[in-house]
């Protein structure tokens, strides 16, 4: 990851998100965006007070329909970043020159989020390099233990070793029962506000899934049934 | 390029006091606050308003009470005083 796309994952953080934003608080922070914006770019704003007013009222309109997912720290560094080909320099504003900047950046951003997600599925490498040093005995003890904390936490190489030993083997109506609840831990954790999201629910509409989506289900559903082996045989 | 500015930080201050009593708010925000003290360092040179220090004794201290909502630093309070006395300037004005 680089410096921009680290920065860019720092920011999804920082602050409050639009769609989370009152009312008053959205208007106040969308005239205080305007300001930058228009310090940033040089484009200039309306001097009629009355047109004034309404561009805010669209501006915030837009806010509410097309940016809710990011916060206002993030739409100041769109336009702090904005590729240079962007129209310029002492141009009245309008709603479509703001879009034209924010527009590649929720792209970028978009693509940075899948990498966060794939990173975050992923055991970290010192434990991959750990558990190699383990015997049998003490890898399943390691495996019991961490599977009592968190699913995201269970190696992804757990499943295909329980099933080596022959103690865990599902059959197809199981395999096929993990993976629609991988589907719905996914649905759940995703924003129903986010790209992510809309990409997603389109998948399950069409049953068709990236091979992306089919790894990270197919991971999540070995961890799931990792997970239930362990605290099963805890529970018997 | 910057009366579309002026304009919307007299609009926002007194949207703002109507609906929360608060128009001085935007004196938090680091970019308004620097825009308003440069159009005070302006019309001060074109003597087209007074300079602060010039102002009866209660609203300069009115000013500053002002700036101490927002900052603690002396400096930047002197500086938020003049924004808020440019901003009550330009509502005035609009």
């Amino acid at each position: 990851m680089t410096p921009a796309e680290a920065r860019i994952l720092e920011l999804k953080y920082t602050g409050k998100r639009i769609a989370h934003m009152e009312s008053d608080e959205l208007n106040l922070s969308t005239r205080k965006m305007l300001i930058n914006i228009s310090v940033i770019t040089g484009w200039t704003l309306p001097t009629n007070e009355v047109y004034l007013n309404l561009f805010v009222d669209q501006l915030l309109q837009k806010m509410k329909e097309a940016y809710g997912n990011i916060t206002e720290a993030e739409i100041e560094y769109a336009f702090r970043n904005k590729p240079s080909d962007i129209k310029d320099w002492g141009k009245p504003i309008n709603l479509s020159m703001i879009d034209e900047v924010i527009r590649p950046f929720l792209e970028q951003r978009f693509e940075i989020g899948e990498q966060e997600y794939k990173f975050s599925s992923q055991m970290p490498e010192h434990l991959l390099t750990d558990s190699k040093k383990l015997d049998d005995a003490e890898w399943q003890e390691w495996l019991q233990d961490i599977s009592k904390y968190e699913i995201n936490k269970i190696p992804c190489d757990s499943y295909a070793y329980l099933e080596r030993k022959g103690e865990l083997l599902l059959t197809k109506e199981q395999k096929h029962e993990y993976m629609a609840r991988s589907i719905a831990h996914v649905a759940g954790i995703l924003d129903p506000l986010s790209r992510d999201y809309i990409e997603f629910y389109k998948m399950r509409s069409e049953g068709i899934y990236s091979a992306y989506m089919t790894n990270t289900l197919i991971t999540h559903s070995k961890r799931l049934a990792v997970y239930d082996f362990f605290n099963t045989k805890k529970n018997v | 390029m910057f009366e579309g500015i002026y304009i919307l930080l007299g609009e926002t201050f007194n949207i703002w006091n109507i609906k929360t009593g608060n128009g001085f708010d935007i004196l938090k925000f680091s970019v308004p606050l620097k825009l308003l003290f440069e159009l005070y360092n302006s019309l001060v040179s074109l003597k087209e308003i007074q300079v602060i220090q010039d102002l009866p004794t209660e609203k300069k201290q009115y000013y500053f009470d002002i700036s101490k909502k927002y900052y603690q630093d002396t400096d930047q309070r002197v500086t938020a005083s003049k924004a808020a006395y440019i901003l009550e300037y330009l509502t005035s004005k609009i």
